[in-house]
């Protein structure tokens, strides 16, 4: 599960940093823009089926690659996904 | 017309080398009388009149073979070796029946038809040496079609754009004089980069023929081995030089690349490719001496209908470089930001392709044949500028977004030697805005990546910024010598 984040997030990012620095501050770095983490959403809905509404997250909880798997995990937990 | 030109340079200088390939020199004598043997050939068993197919790439037999198709009143149809069979199929369909020269040494039977009159380089050269002559009166008359060029097309069947005798003289009669009056050009040496079926060649063939110059033609082979490469151009003693802007870049590439190795240069002609400051900037550099000359005009309108010698000013101007003032007897106006063509130089159409033929020309309020370019531009003044293919305008997040204009401003940041941007496409749609630079500065590495957005986020909406960034050593090229965007999209999207 999380290479596919990580290729989501290249894939959204257009730059493979995400890989190689799962801390690095996206939102900071001007890699994602609001577009992208809309689309991140709709696409974590689609792949693993665990609704995130944009509205029940702050950037800055999803602002490193690290945090957007943590959060991901926790959702899927809470759905009883995981 | 175009043959009378050719014959004063016949009769001025017949012992001068007007055609040198790496197959072998042709003087002016020789090309004449050749061509008037193989043109009365032509008269006496082809009973048919339609356009003829030179095969082969470079050989001073394929210029022998145009002026034999002209002397027997006939249009030629140049075909390049590099071209696909599928390519050369669609050709041949088009054409109709089948009158082919080959003049390449080996070619594949099985693209032909088998009906097909295929005269082989053998025979031509046979042809050639009988000493036979073909009376001025079997001449191409002013309205009829000297040649068929057939244009890449970015979608479908590729269009054979038909261009008159009279088309072409009176291109000729403007190039001859643009970057320099006429009578300095005499007996000078033009280097010709473009394969003979892109249009590019026109410029240097005929510019080279009608002025008693020695046409001095770079075969394909040499452009991938750069020692050969400068040194067949050395050899050559230019003076002129036409090619696409990406030819020049790969040849700056190199440190040697300068006025010691070509003394004689006075200009550079740029056409089929949009002319960057960095090229123009770092040529004026290499050539003190020499003019920079960038010209524009699409395959419908004889290779090219603006012009202007690249000045400091125009280095310095912020925007892109312009692409010229109009030549005489041609006229452009801008209708809803595209640039529409008529005048003398305009092509009659598509060769048996009406319906082609009445989407791109039409007739303009006041009767004027026009042609629609597909291209963006504007005047300032009686200076033309370019601002891209309408239709390299692409629709991302909502927004138009002009893919050229994102290119000039990576240029336009320090460190960038060149840059080429695409859309990444998945399914259809535009995922993303990759850019593929050429850099003495920078690596690839995360930080430079970011160094090249953040900068250009100082010059351009954040939509336009590129988030893919790639960096290399040399862009892919197509056969025809220009920027190969279509293998740049295909490796985006190979990374994913």
């Amino acid at each position: 599960m999380e290479e596919k984040i990580l290729d989501m997030l290249a894939d959204l990012c257009g730059d493979n940093i995400v890989r190689e620095d799962r801390d690095i501050n996206m939102v900071e770095a001007d890699l994602m823009d609001s577009l992208d983490w809309t689309e991140l959403l709709v696409w974590v809905e689609e792949e693993f089926g665990a609704i995130m509404s944009p509205s029940e997250y702050t950037k800055e909880e999803m602002e490193t690659p690290n945090k957007v798997i943590e959060q991901v995990k926790k959702r899927l937990a809470e759905q009883g996904l995981a | 017309m175009i043959l009378d030109r050719i014959k004063e340079s016949v009769c001025d200088v017949p012992l001068q080398t007007a055609v040198h390939s790496q197959e072998g020199d042709i003087t002016y004598r020789e090309l004449w009388d050749s061509s008037d043997s193989l043109a009365a050939y032509m008269s006496e068993n082809i009973k048919n009149h339609f356009p003829v197919i030179v095969y082969g790439h470079k050989a001073p037999l394929m210029i022998t073979a145009f002026l034999a198709c002209a002397k027997s009143g006939r249009a030629y149809c140049p075909v390049d070796t590099s071209m696909s069979g599928e390519r050369i199929a669609d050709i041949v369909n088009t054409v109709g029946e089948a009158v082919v020269i080959i003049t390449a040494d080996e070619y594949d039977e099985k693209i032909w038809p088998e009906n097909a009159h295929i005269i082989d380089k053998k025979t031509a050269e046979k042809i050639c040496a009988a000493g036979d002559t073909v009376p001025e009166s079997e001449w191409l008359g002013g309205g009829d079609v000297f040649y068929i060029i057939f244009t890449s097309g970015s979608t479908g069947k590729p269009k054979g754009v038909q261009i008159t005798n009279s088309n072409l003289s009176a291109f000729a009669e403007w190039s001859s004089d643009l970057g320099g009056p006429r009578a300095e050009k005499r007996y000078g040496t033009y280097i010709n980069q473009a394969p003979f079926s892109f249009d590019l060649s026109v410029m240097d063939i005929y510019t080279s023929l009608t002025n008693c110059c020695r046409l001095w033609c770079v075969e394909k082979s040499l452009q991938s081995d750069h020692e050969a490469l400068l040194c067949y151009i050395k050899q050559g003693c230019p003076d002129y030089w036409v090619s696409t802007p990406s030819f020049a870049n790969l040849c700056l590439a190199d440190r040697e690349f300068n006025d010691e190795l070509m003394p004689d240069m006075k200009a550079f002609y740029f056409c089929g490719e949009t002319l960057n400051k960095d090229t123009a900037a770092r040529l004026r550099e290499r050539f003190p001496h020499a003019a920079v000359v960038n010209t524009y005009g699409p395959t419908e309108s004889t290779c090219a209908v603006t012009g202007t010698v690249i000045t400091a000013g125009m280095l310095n101007d912020p925007r892109p470089l312009p692409i010229g003032t109009v030549k005489p007897g041609t006229e452009i106006a801008i209708c809803n930001n595209e640039i529409i063509i008529s005048g003398d130089s305009l092509s009659p159409g598509y060769l048996n392709d009406p319906q082609k033929t009445k989407a791109a020309f039409f007739t303009a309020d006041g009767g004027m044949r026009s042609y629609h370019t597909g291209d963006a531009g504007y005047f300032d003044g009686d200076m033309l500028y370019y601002e891209g293919r309408i239709d390299m305008q692409i629709k991302y997040h909502g927004y138009r977004i002009e893919l050229s204009d994102i290119e000039s401003n990576l240029m336009a940041l320090d460190g960038v030697l060149e840059a080429a941007v695409v859309p990444d496409c998945r399914e259809d749609r535009i995922r993303n805005i990759a850019a593929f630079i050429i850099s003495g500065k920078y690596q690839d590495v995360f930080e430079d990546r970011q160094e090249i957005r953040k900068g250009l986020r100082n010059r351009l909406p954040g939509y336009m910024v590129p988030k893919i960034i790639k960096f290399t050593d040399a862009f892919p090229m197509t056969g025809n010598g220009k920027i190969d965007r279509k293998a740049l999209q295909k490796i985006i999207q190979e990374v994913d």
